[in-house]
């Protein structure tokens, strides 16, 4: 039996045989940010200032005192967890907001201190009442904004807060950016795929910008994916690159409504980059968007021949509760 | 006499190797929801290390960490089917890559003495 204190307070939980920090804390009724519970979104990240933890197979749930609570289980006698400074965070301003689609708002932050992150990558945004949700970064170091594309998702605590209420001016935090779907070509010339399902485009909107700032001269492929062409955003933003721009090339997939637009088809969108690029020895692929999708697409390219050395999947994993 | 990883022309041989290997596993239903929602490029560095050890170059595999790695796909339902079918798409990948039937029966071996482990039947690990 393992107890867990929290530092600065008298109070102990007794853990449960297999329970998972985080499922310790909450039954504890300690109130700890969470999401999508399987080691991917690191709200729940959180200090351990004594004692030990077991994160199993999933080392990367430690980073030296840190800890995924969703991820690791409570050994020895006691485990002190520190949530005063658990995670640190940078305050940021909403100072732009327009709509992409029927369900896909661009919002963009100002920070107000210093954060550093790669585009592509991911990070926490916390809002009111406790609302803490990864998204990915969609905007350019250099662009001094942070901007965000989020889906409605139905009866979202967050996205309805900012569907809905947020206002120009209202205060959020971020939490530090991570992840490494991000621009990572070995060298100018190796040619990318890049696969965005729904908002998923929004870390490839950011590493397209990031190819194209560094001078990248190798095939640039983007696909956009979505269940119905309503939901298709930035296309014609993304078809107009491509016009500009010899080496980089769009097209959309959708399941319906697709019929007379530009650069759009109806059908599977693992079947249009199939097509698009036959022979994918050599390419670099990154997939991003619904877990279900990433999933099946990372397996199929695979399969047709991509190395899976060179593969950047970026799953949006909902929230679960 | 030079270890089967040295003949098949050391670590870039491997990583040729593991791609052939990861495409069977993921190409066949027996096996691929086990890599379902893994990061692709992380498990393909481990396949890597798996490959090393089964074809006798540098390793630091223990039958602990063996046990440890796939403890959590013994909760996923993992069986000695799946192991049969780990082994024999090990096996058909160096077929493929040249190796001679002696060589591929010393790597099936090997792998079979880490069954166990791997099935958590070994006490204490």
């Amino acid at each position: 039996m393992t107890r867990i204190r929290l530092r600065g307070r008298d109070d102990e939980i007794e853990a449960r045989a297999d329970e998972t920090l985080l499922d310790a804390l909450l039954r504890g009724g300690v109130s700890v940010d969470n999401s999508c519970r399987a080691g991917i979104c690191r709200s729940c990240e959180v200090r351990v200032s004594a004692g030990e933890v077991d994160a199993g197979t999933e080392a990367g749930a430690v980073r030296d005192d840190r800890v995924l609570a969703c991820s690791v289980k409570p050994c020895g006698d006691l485990v002190e967890v520190d949530l005063g400074d658990a995670v640190e965070r940078v305050s940021a301003r909403l100072v732009e907001r327009s709509q992409l689609a029927p369900t896909v708002l661009r919002l963009r932050f100002h920070p107000e201190g210093p954060f550093a992150f790669e585009p592509g990558q991911f990070a926490m945004l916390y809002g009111p009442g406790g609302r803490a949700r990864p998204y990915s970064i969609a905007s350019q170091p250099e662009d001094g904004f942070v901007e965000l594309h989020v889906r409605r998702v139905p009866e979202g605590l967050m996205s309805s807060w900012l569907f809905d209420v947020a206002e120009l001016g209202a205060e959020v935090s971020f939490g530090l950016p991570e992840g490494d779907c991000v621009y990572r070509a070995r060298n100018e010339d190796e040619p990318l795929l890049l696969v965005g399902i729904g908002t998923g485009l929004a870390p490839l909107w950011g590493i397209l910008h990031r190819a194209r700032a560094r001078g990248h001269r190798g095939t640039v492929i983007l696909v956009q994916g979505a269940a119905d062409a309503d939901r298709l955003y930035l296309h014609e933003e993304l078809r107009e690159l491509a016009s500009q721009w010899d080496a980089f090339s769009y097209r959309a997939a959708v399941l319906s409504g697709g019929a007379g637009r530009a650069d759009v088809v109806e059908k599977d969108v693992g079947e249009l980059a199939a097509e698009l690029v036959p022979e994918l020895r050599g390419w670099r692929a990154h997939i991003a968007g619904d877990p279900e999708m990433v999933k099946r697409l990372q397996r199929e390219l695979v399969v047709a021949g991509l190395s899976p050395f060179s593969v950047h999947a970026d799953a949006f994993v909902p929230a679960s509760t | 006499m030079t270890s089967l990883y040295e003949r098949l022309g050391g670590a870039d041989a491997i990583d040729a190797a593991v791609e052939e290997f990861y495409r069977r596993m993921l190409a066949d239903d027996h096996v691929n929801r086990f890599f379902d929602g893994i990061d692709m490029t992380k498990q393909a560095a481990k396949q890597k290390a798996f490959i090393t050890m089964a074809t006798g170059g540098p390793d630091n595999y223990t039958g602990l960490d063996m046990a440890r790695g796939h403890a959590h796909l013994l909760a996923m339902g993992m069986d000695d089917t799946h192991v049969d079918t780990v082994i024999k798409h090990l096996d058909g990948t160096l077929a493929d890559f040249g190796i001679a039937d002696d060589d591929r029966e010393t790597v099936r071996n090997k792998l079979e003495g880490l069954r166990d482990a791997v099935m958590g039947r070994i006490p204490g690990a």
